[in-house]
This record gives structure tokens, sequence and C-alpha cells, in this order.
């Protein structure tokens, strides 16, 4: 191992820095680290001192130094942020690494009204930290793997000893080694099982809700250079629950839980169950609002289903369009889709507006779960309960309401079932 | 794969048995029932749906004659633009002449199929053509045959002037041992032809009218006479129907009236004896007598009213004397009591009390009041 193959590799990579004094190599990735660290600790003693070999080199107080024995430990330390420095054939390391992420900001994603702000960085350490600062015990413990054979991507793996289940640990612990990857970018894919559309994990930005799923015997598993850490295993139950919930009366709460609860089963059932009702089952509705609907409906050119699945299938558009757009575009956005394809819809006797309503109340009450993955798999849920309801009426409301339930009660979560009320 | 092909077997099997669009389906809300030479002529109100306020009908009235109903519903298709769809039938009008005849064979068709409601109202049309009861425009609602049932609803739990019978109540009267079912019954005023058309109901006095003329009791079936007001109350007083009840008092040349806002009827059965409590609350809410208002007038006006209760009573009773109809089930309530029962003679006890318990701000008649 000597310093050649650093230069040879300084072609390919023209950050990478080779600065000599007195036959000492200095090398280092000037992207990665921190130049006034390389300065003040570094070269400044190398030079004030004269520093000229191996005995003396090691005098110099550096935070977090190693030796370097081998040419993998050579890259892994420069890759790092690591300041290699080289005297004829020995290699030490110390630690220059340069912040590369944003400070602790408040959290974007997940909106609360009441709590702390503050979120996950993409910072590995700062993510443990916050984790630590609400959590002051020896308990907390830290397992710590390295996944992705190009990525090498820090990954750790939460618990509280005395709480958390260890055949638990054990079984997410094999999951982890046993990940083939080139490239990590988020874990939840790879050790959570994907058929399942409801989610089994919960992909958060907030540490008081790691914290607090900490204490009650969850897995947390911090990724590095991904500011959404994850929390297994979770259950159908907390859909219905925000860690804001904590923070307020819980008589209020309780009545919060029971409308999210009435909302998630809007989202899902009313679509079909309109459908069922207008087409079938005519003779459920109330006389007036029958007559109501069948005023709106004259002269609508599309058998109701189509009418729905246009309106939805316009809406989802809208959604996506609407989570890529920057932020400037969105209000042209919704003026687009509100007046244009609402509004003129209805005039151009396209679509009735009751089934503006229908499909408008459906999706407004997803959002009230601000995991993307629930809305996601209410929109499947949505999906399946119409075309049952459009094809057979009641019947397939009924139908689907049996598929929907044993497919929630068929679900694991890990080694719980999916019902379960709490771990 | 396996369960994948189940589900769409279950959704696609089906072939969508049933489906209708609701702009495809022409909404009945009321039936009437005439009889012309051995063949029935049925009526059907369909709603006239339309999207914008024009100057049209809200309903539609076709009629057709056939050997059943059905076929005469069935005949209408030559004439209506859309499907009949009889889910919110609110009302069915038979005709007096029908009535008599037998109502059991009418109502049959309503009962079996499974998509009418068993909730709607049944009514006899007295003194007109059941058909002419439907095609009158009335005015207010957007549904025209919610008239009806609207106005049935207030008479009956406002002033027990009618009573409101549905089809599964009558059929499972009927079927009933010692009990028979009754209908409401309907006049129209003054039918002619300006009564049908969108005139009758710009004005604040229409010319034609549907007006309630209280119940008509039935035996086996058929209708079998008529009942007046005081009859009816009788009636609702006897069988525990009273919701309201407004009861005129005379005193010396003037009138109170006392509103009955709560009533219960129990029966009490030994042997061949009924007696028949009746405890009702009321309050004074007209006073034009000359005594003043104090414990002993209370008392007086309670007692009166129990007599007047009384006297409603006794005229339903004369009713039932002379007629073959168990319209009042009295015979039932010793059956339910004695299964081995076999139409005996019974001797019935009425009991009534009336409590008055709210008399108003005044102590005295308004014209009392100035004179002292």
């Amino acid at each position: 191992m000597n310093i050649d193959i650093l230069k040879k590799l300084q072609k390919e990579a023209p950050d990478l820095k080779i600065r000599t004094i007195n036959n000492i190599n200095i090398i280092f990735f000037e992207t990665l680290c921190n130049s006034n660290d390389i300065n003040d600790f570094i070269l400044k003693p190398i030079v004030m001192n004269n520093i000229n070999d191996y005995s003396k080199l090691i005098k110099i107080p550096f935070g977090n130094y190693k030796e370097i024995n081998n040419e993998k430990d050579l890259f892994f330390c420069l890759y790092s942020g690591f300041t290699i420095i080289n005297i004829k054939n020995k290699f030490i390391a110390c630690e220059t690494k340069y912040p590369l992420n944003s400070s602790i900001s408040e959290a974007t994603n997940e909106k609360v009204v009441k709590g702390p702000k503050d979120a996950f960085t993409e910072n590995y350490q700062n993510n443990i930290g916050l984790i630590r600062k609400r959590i002051r015990s020896k308990d907390l413990k830290v397992n710590e793997y390295v996944v992705g054979s190009e990525s090498k991507t820090k990954v750790g793996l939460l618990y509280l000893d005395n709480v958390c289940d260890k055949d638990l640990v054990n079984e997410i612990d094999t999951k982890i080694k046993n990940i083939d990857i080139d490239y990590l970018l988020s874990i939840n894919n790879n050790i959570c099982k994907k058929s399942y559309t409801f989610p089994t994990y919960i992909m958060t930005e907030r540490p008081d809700l790691v914290s607090f799923m900490l204490m009650e015997g969850r897995i947390v598993i911090i990724t590095e250079n991904n500011q959404e850490v994850l929390i297994i295993p979770t259950f159908f139950i907390d859909i219905f629950k925000s860690i804001d919930d904590h923070y307020q009366n819980r008589i209020n709460v309780t009545i919060t839980r029971i409308i999210r609860i009435i909302a998630f089963l809007t989202s899902i059932i009313v679509p079909g169950l309109y459908i069922a009702l207008t087409t079938f089952n005519q003779e459920t509705l109330p006389t007036s609002v029958l007559i109501n609907f069948s005023m709106q409906r004259e002269g609508v050119p599309f058998p109701s289903f189509i009418e729905a699945i246009i309106l939805w299938v316009t809406f989802e558009i809208l959604r996506e369009a609407d989570t890529r757009v920057p932020f400037v575009v969105g209000s042209s956005m919704s003026i687009v889709g509100a007046l244009v394809l609402g509004q003129a819809a209805v005039e151009a006797g396209l679509i009735s507006p009751i089934m503006i309503i229908v499909i408008a109340i459906s999706s407004v009450s997803s959002f009230l779960f601000n995991d993307n993955d629930v809305v996601n798999s209410i929109r499947i849920w949505k999906l399946i309960f119409l075309i049952l309801g459009s094809f057979t009426g009641l019947y397939g409301i009924f139908i689907g309401t049996v598929l929907f339930f044993t497919r929630i009660c068929s679900i694991k979560s890990f080694s719980y079932d999916y019902i379960k009320e709490k771990l | 794969m396996k369960k994948i092909l189940i589900i769409i077997l279950i959704i696609f099997l089906t072939g969508c048995y049933n489906y209708k669009e609701l702009n495809k389906i022409g909404i009945v809300s009321s039936i009437s029932i005439d009889k012309e030479d051995n063949k029935y002529i049925v009526g059907a109100q369909v709603m006239n749906i339309k999207n914008e306020d024009t100057d049209s009908s809200k309903v539609i009235v076709y009629t057709e004659e056939g050997n059943t109903i059905e076929e005469a519903l069935r005949n209408m298709t030559n004439k209506a633009d859309k499907k009949l769809f009889g889910g919110h039938l609110s009302k069915l009008v038979i005709s007096e002449e029908v009535a008599k005849d037998s109502i059991i064979d009418v109502i049959d068709l309503f009962q079996r199929l499974p998509e009418i409601k068993t909730e709607f109202n049944i009514t006899i049309s007295k003194n007109i053509k059941a058909v002419d009861v439907i095609k009158v425009m009335t005015s207010g609602g957007t549904i025209p045959a919610d008239f009806v049932k609207n106005e049935i609803d207030s008479a009956y739990l406002d002033s027990a002037l009618t009573y409101s019978s549905k089809l599964d109540e009558f059929v499972s009267f009927y079927l009933k041992d010692y009990i028979d079912p009754v209908v409401s019954v309907i006049e129209v005023e003054n039918f002619n032809d300006e009564g049908t058309s969108l005139d009758n109901t710009k004005t604040t006095d229409p010319d034609t009218k549907i007006v309630l003329s209280n119940i008509g009791i039935t035996s086996n079936g058929k209708l079998e006479r008529y009942l007046n007001e005081e009859e009816t109350i009788g009636y609702n007083l006897v069988r525990n129907n009273i919701n309201e009840l407004i009861v005129p008092i005379k005193c010396g040349d003037n009138y109170a009236s006392i509103s009955i806002i709560k009533s219960e009827t129990k029966y009490d059965v030994n042997k061949n004896k009924i007696k028949i409590d009746i405890n009702s609350n009321g309050n004074l809410n007209e006073y034009n007598c000359n005594k003043d208002i104090n414990e002993d007038t209370i008392k007086e006006l309670e007692s009166k009213t129990e007599d007047k209760l009384k006297e409603y009573i006794d005229k339903v009773l004369k009713v039932q004397d002379s007629s073959k109809s168990e319209f009042l089930g009295l015979k039932r309530l010793i059956y339910l009591e004695y299964p081995d029962y076999n139409n005996e003679e019974y001797k019935l006890y009425i009991n009534t009390n009336v409590n008055i318990s709210r008399k108003g701000e005044l102590d005295n008649s308004i014209k009392g009041e100035k004179n002292e």
C-alpha cells in the first residue's frame, strides 16, 4: 500500500487533494472535508513543529484518529470525510468531516396543532441525538449496520432493552443483515412485506413520535441520509392516531379519533355506496333525496360508473400534479382544478354535481391521514368498492365489506396480528 | 389467483341484474284503482323530473285498463318514456266501488313485489273516481303525492280526525282474528278540469282541493261504511291512537276548549268483561266562560271533558254494535287473554280520567278580566 494508488485515483476524482510537506503527504477530499480543520489542526502543527517522522506525528492532538492497515479501510475513511496523513509507508486518518446536511428544522410533512416542531434531518448522528435527548436511559440500545455494497449506508436499529420483545429484535436483526442491495434509499421496502396495501410501518420525521413509540416497545430504524425514520411494527389502529393527540385533552381527542374513523369509512365506501344506491337500490333512499339526485342526473350522457371513474381519475391526476409542481404554480393548479374541471364539467353536462360532491367528500376524507401509504391504500379499496357497487349494488358493498375486514384481519405486522390494539 | 378469479366471478356473473340508471326510471308516487265493466282501470301518477324550472307539471298521470293491475301497468309502457318504478309509492287510492267489492284483491300485487315499500297509505276515494284524486294539482313540496301523505299525518297526529293506514298494518290486521283494518278516506272538493292544471296552484284559494274525510271501516277485506268525525275520535281513543286531541266543552252559552296532549288507553280483560281506562293530560287552551278559573271550575272542566270523551266512545260503540266489522278489535283483547274464546258476548266498562295541568296566564276569560 503506497501513495501511488491515490495519485492514480486523483485523475478520476479532481476533488481529491494531495498536499506534500516535509515528505508528509496529506490527502483529503475537499468536497467532504472542512478545510479550516485541516489548516488549524493538521497543517499548522506539522509546519510549526517541523514534524518529519511518525513518532512525532502521533503526538499531534487529534479528536478522532486511527491507523490504517489495509486498502479497504483507507478508502472507507477517505470517502467518509477523513483526512489521510501518509508518512513513509504509514497511514493514519483523522476526522475533518464537513457536515453536509441541513440543520434541524420544522417538520414539513407532518403537520400538528400542538407539540414540538423539530424534525429529523439527513444526518445519522443528529437523528440519534434527537432521540437520546428525549430518552435518557441506558436501556436505549443502538445496533449499527452498514447496508449497501456500494453506498455503505449506515443503519441504526434502536430499541428499549427493558420493554422491547427480544424475538422481534432478533427477527429484524437477521432481516437487516440479509439485505443484499447496492444502494440503500429507504429501508422499509427491504424489511416489510410488500403485498400489503396497508402499511405495517410508520415513516416519520417527528422525534417525539419516535420516542413515544420506542417507549411502547416498538423498534426504530434510522437510515443515514434519510430524514424519515422507520417505526415497526404498527397496527391498523395506529392509522387513526396522531402524536399531537397526546398534547391535548383526552375527551376532545376521543371525538377527533371517532371523526377520523368516520372519515376513513366515508372515503372508502361513499362512492361505491352512492352508485349502488342510485343504480340498483333506489327504494332505500328517501323520496325527496332520490328526486334531487334524479334531477341532477338529467341529461348526463354517461352511466354513473363511467362518470365516477372519469371524475376520480381526474382528481387523482390533479392530486399527483399538485404534489409535483413547485409551490409557486400550485395556486394556478387549484384554479384549473376547481373552476375549469369542476364547474365547467357540470355546466357542460358531462358530470352531475352530486357526483362531484361524492368524489370530493371521499377524497377530502382520505386526507385526514398524513401518511401517504394510508391515503394510497384507501384509494385502492375505494376503487374495489366502486367496482363492486356499480356491478352488483348493495350486495357488492356487503361483499366488499366482508373482503375488507377479512383482509385487514389476515395481515401480519411482523409476528403480530394487524388488528392488535396495542403492542 | 383462484381468489381473484372467484371475486371476478362474483361480480360479473350477476350480469348487472336490476341495474337501472336514475334518469331512466319514472318514479311512481301514487296509484289509483277504479273498475269499469269488470276491468281494472289503473292510474299511475309519475313524477316528471326536470332539471330547469319549467312551466310543466310536476307529475304526469297515465291511465290504462286491464284484467289485473299489473296488466294495466304493463300497458302503460306504451305511453310512458321511462320504466315505472314503484319503490317510492306513497299512496294507493281505491275507488269506493272497488273497495266495496274487495280491497284485499287489489293490494296483493303491492304486498308481493319486492321493490315496493309496504309503508304507503291506503286511501278510499269517496264520491269520486280514484283516478281523479291523483289528477288534482296540489301546491307545495317537490313531491305532489306527499301532500296527501302529510295531510293524513297531520290530521292523524294533531287532531285524531283520521287514521294513517299503512299497507303492512292493513294486511296484518286482515290476517289476524277478531280485528279488521280501517282505511283513510279522501274526498275532492269541486273537481273540474282546471283542478288538474297548474293554475290550481297559483291562487291562494284553489278551486279544487283534496279533503280528508275521516276513516272507513272494513269487514272481511271489504269497505263496510264510513265513520264521521266524532266516531273517528272515539275509534282512536279506544285503540290508544291519540297523540293530540282538541275537545270543545260547553259552559253556559260559551265554549272552552281543552287540548289533550297525552293520552293513554289501558285495557283490563277479565273473562267476558273488558275495562277500558283512558288517562289523559290536557291544557286549557281557550276559555270564554263566565266563571273565574279556580280549582272548582277546573274540576268541572275536567269532568265535562271526561263526559265528552265518553260520548265519543259511546258513538263509536254504537257503530260497532250495528256492524259486522271488528274494527275496534275488542274481541281480540279477550282472545289474546283467553285463546279458546269463541265469539261470545262481552261486557264493556269505560272509565275516563282527564287531568288539566296548565291553564295559561289569565285567571279568567279576557272579557271577564275587563269586567272586574
